[in-house]
């Protein structure tokens, strides 16, 4: 009869975090690991594994990124429709803050998709009070970046996006959900990204730092 | 790298799990490192990179070639599913059947759940997506097993 984890195993990633004395809940794993012989045994699989070699690292020829995405997508407006609404509630303000887009690093490009299948790659475009887009994403295949959405006013930032989202790059990826802008003043609309997720309390207190690293802004104006 | 030096044997690991082949699992491992050297700011902590190899390994599953020569080095189809869901749950066989046949996130989270253990709540943080999503995906997934274990013994 084989062996069984006495309740739920612990996984793989969590065992190898825990080996590494990486694992935020090393107690819990600790305590698991004492009574249950199967996974027991998996730590120890990884550890009696720990004198693996590694072959020598060498970095390839520069290889180009992908191209910024000029194409129209999103054939039907359903894609859009389907995603889940975020609603922003922005108010009508005197003033945002004038900045073409900006991308600081060549790594990440992002577009706005409105529901009406318009794509604004460009630095800048028109909305209607009411209009829903969609942010889509191109970086470097095969990386994984996170990303937040913010959008300022002058009241500040506002976050669209339920919470940062961690993406596999890859050519126009759609960022999680769709949002409306309501309003008449001008609206900038900023991507950022990090290795961890962008902090929100940093972004609405300091605002958008304009030399800010690893972002890129849109600039929509109210349409007259 | 020191990111390399210290993730890497768990990426290898974790690629060896889903590609059986431990040379496979090099070229993997390796190309996402020699990736990270061109590009500086790659994230560089565990459970990033345990997705991006996630990816990179369902990637070289779908390839033709890599997936004809990966069959042809086993021929376990359809293996019982052990008490344990490690590198023998599934068979390379239905693994490969089943990555064809699923689309990216469920394939994704095929690996998360089937190859890795991990629990709906570890995939749903990994991810960024809700438990609900992620109930929906496993249907999926087990909808899809259903239908190429039928199709393997008819």
């Amino acid at each position: 009869m084989s062996a069984r984890c006495v309740s739920e195993p612990i996984s793989w990633l969590r065992l190898e975090r825990y080996a590494l004395g990486e694992a935020p809940d090393a107690e819990e794993i600790g305590r698991h690991l004492e009574g249950c012989e199967v996974c027991r045994a998996c730590l120890g699989r990884i550890e009696a594994d720990a004198g693996t070699e590694l072959p020598e690292l060498r970095a390839r020829s520069p290889r180009s990124l992908p191209p910024p995405w000029r194409r129209a997508m999103f054939a039907g407006g359903a894609a859009v429709a389907l995603a889940a609404a975020v609603v922003l509630v922005v108010g009508r303000g005197p003033r945002v803050p004038e900045d073409p887009d900006r991308t600081k690093g060549a790594e990440v490009v992002f577009s706005l998709v409105r529901d009406d299948d318009t794509l604004f790659a460009e630095a800048g475009g028109t909305f209607r009070d009411g209009d829903r887009f969609k942010a889509l994403v191109s970086c470097a295949p095969g990386t994984w970046t996170r990303f937040d959405l913010v959008v300022y006013d002058d009241h500040g930032a506002t976050f669209p996006l339920d919470a940062p989202a961690s993406l596999a790059c890859g050519n126009d990826v759609p960022l999680p959900g769709a949002f409306l802008l309501r309003g008449a003043s001008p609206m900038r609309v900023c991507l950022v990204w990090g290795e961890a997720p962008p902090d929100r309390g940093d972004l609405a207190r300091s605002g958008f730092a304009p030399d800010r690293p690893r972002a890129s802004c849109k600039v929509l104006q109210a349409a007259p | 790298m020191e990111a390399y030096q210290r993730y890497g044997p768990a990426l290898l690991r974790k690629a060896a799990r889903m590609l059986r082949n431990r040379e496979d699992a090099r070229d993997v491992v390796h190309a996402l490192f020699a990736d990270m050297l061109e590009e500086r700011d790659m994230p560089a902590d565990l459970p990033y990179l345990y997705r991006a190899v996630t990816n990179r390994c369902l990637r070289h599953l779908r390839d033709e070639k890599n997936r004809a020569r990966l069959l042809a080095m086993h021929d376990d189809a359809l293996a019982p599913v052990r008490v344990r869901l490690d590198e023998a749950a599934l068979s390379m066989d239905l693994l490969v059947k089943l990555v064809s046949a699923l689309g990216d996130g469920e394939a994704e989270v095929l690996a998360y759940r089937y190859l890795d253990d991990m629990t709906q709540e570890e995939i749903a943080a990994m991810t960024g997506l809700s438990r609900k999503t992620i109930g929906r995906r496993l249907d999926a997934i087990r909808d899809a097993a259903t239908r190429v274990a039928g199709e393997a013994v008819s």
